[in-house]
């Protein structure tokens, strides 16, 4: 090969440029290789492109940098792994946006400083929350309006208790077992988020489906305990038929980790239902929690 | 920027490997200037070139095990990453080929030194000389190089003969090659 023909020949400012089809872009690299004298030409236009494009640099905002980072600390947590762009996820395909999930923000010493200031917080609602129970016990006859501010109370409570759990949960998260680990980044597993139901609009769990064992599993992030002579069901819904996936374990200690549930074949949504103890799954009976759709 | 460096080319990739935090922090903000001055010049959309430069550095991290230290320096794989994510979201964008035309001569406005409020100082030099490139030429190694766009699209856009794409092409790089070889 008339190698100085080669260099004039501009392919090598083509190939620096990023203009080549890729094997022509195989091939300079391989001539490169073998000639140290082509291989010094592409280092100094590669050297030379660069100060061309640095013309052009530009600070970008802040808040990239604070959720790159936050995306790197998180990489191998399911939470962390619903931050990234669907097709940077490590168990791609998901098939459901990202966009609408929670997402606790916090640095280590921030969690702590935010922990505290939970239990004040937490301290603080429970005070109130006395207090307004004896209130309402003198104002008993003005049920209606006491009643709300109860209800409205109950719930301002749950909710602090709710993301205390979540918080701890995502802890726990960290420390299961390497098998359920290796599930999350397994790409035969499709992860989706599930979305809440009507009355209970917060998404809650995340729910799993392994493509080529039809196992389901199930991350539960807060869902509340369930009441006496109650308990969760999961349900898979394909052409319409509903079918019984297992019932979950909802205690404080089961949160954040994956729960094993009946394999089936091929779901297209996945329900959490809140069903009485013993419950054959017969309508009526069932509260609808939490919908995911799968799309393999 | 680089020159600047505490870090080594080796110790940065090291770094990576190592899952090494603060080498990643530090590695965005030595480079994310110039990376996200790429995206800009492709997408001219903020938002869309904030997110295209959130996925490079994902990129980056996830895939530092791919850099192959033989073919080019450390920041020419991120360029190049930068450059082909950039592009991939362009044309996931659908855009036609003359919204690309327009955004390239939108582009020559910020060549304009009052708009160029953020050009690096020890750049200015560099980037007057590179103002100094006739526009056509300019104009088809921001085609090629920051739309991706191929010859024979050039060829139809700018309704020149393909032939005529090559060697402009090629005359620009030679030219762009010899203004910046003064300034150096």
């Amino acid at each position: 090969m008339d190698i100085n023909h080669y260099i004039s020949s501009g392919v090598l400012e083509s190939y620096v440029y990023g203009l080549l089809p890729e094997d022509e872009v195989a091939e300079v690299e391989a001539i490169a290789l073998q000639y140290p004298e082509v291989k010094e030409i592409v280092e100094d236009l590669q050297f030379q492109k660069e100060e061309f494009v640095k013309c052009y640099a530009v600070t970008p905002p802040p808040e990239i940098k604070a959720r790159l980072m936050l995306i790197i600390r998180n990489e191998s947590t399911p939470e962390g792994e619903l931050i990234l762009p669907q097709e940077l996820r490590l168990n791609n395909p998901v098939p459901q946006s990202p966009a609408s999930t929670p997402v606790v923000k916090m640095t280590p010493t921030a969690a702590k400083k935010k922990e505290r200031r939970w239990k004040f917080i937490a301290a603080a609602a429970i005070i109130v929350f006395a207090i307004s129970v004896g209130v309402n016990f003198f104002f008993a006859t003005d049920t209606n309006d006491y009643k709300a501010r109860y209800e409205k109370l109950i719930a301002a409570q749950k909710q602090i208790t709710d993301d205390k759990e979540l918080e701890s949960n995502q802890t726990a998260s960290l420390q299961e077992s390497e098998e359920d680990k290796k599930l999350i980044k397994d790409p035969n597993v499709i992860w989706v988020k599930a979305s809440g139901y009507n009355t209970h609009p917060d998404g809650a769990v995340t729910i799993g489906w392994n493509t080529v064992s039809h196992e389901v599993y199930l991350i539960n992030w807060r869902l509340p305990i369930p009441p006496e002579g109650k308990q969760y069901h999961l349900r898979t819904i394909t052409g319409g038929k509903p079918a019984d996936a297992g019932i979950l374990t909802i205690t404080p200690a089961s949160n954040g980790k994956i729960q094993h549930l009946k394999p089936s074949t091929a779901p297209q949504t996945l329900v959490v239902t809140l069903e009485p103890t013993g419950s054959t799954g017969a309508p009526g009976q069932a509260e609808i929690y939490q919908v995911a759709e799968l799309n393999p | 920027m680089a020159a600047a460096s505490t870090y080594t080319e080796a110790e940065l990739v090291q770094g990576l490997q190592a899952r090494n935090e603060k080498i990643f922090s530090y590695l965005y903000d030595h480079y994310s200037p110039a990376l996200y001055g790429v995206a800009l010049k492709v997408i001219a959309d903020e938002t869309t070139a904030g997110d295209v430069l959130q996925e490079v550095f994902v990129k980056i991290w996830r895939s530092i095990d791919k850099y192959d230290a033989t073919k080019g320096r450390l920041f020419t794989w991120m360029l190049n990453i930068a450059r082909n994510t950039a592009i991939d979201s362009l044309r996931s964008k659908a855009y036609k080929l003359d919204q690309k035309i327009t955004d390239v001569d939108n582009l020559a406005l910020l060549n304009e030194p009052q708009l160029a409020v953020y050009l690096q100082v020890d750049h200015l030099g560099l980037s007057k000389a590179v103002e100094r490139l006739q526009k056509e030429q300019r104009t088809i190694i921001d085609l090629a190089y920051y739309k991706g766009c191929t010859q024979e699209e050039i060829s139809k856009a700018l309704d020149i003969p393909l032939g005529t794409v090559k060697t402009r092409m090629r005359n620009a790089i030679m030219q762009l090659r010899g203004l910046l070889k003064q300034q150096l």
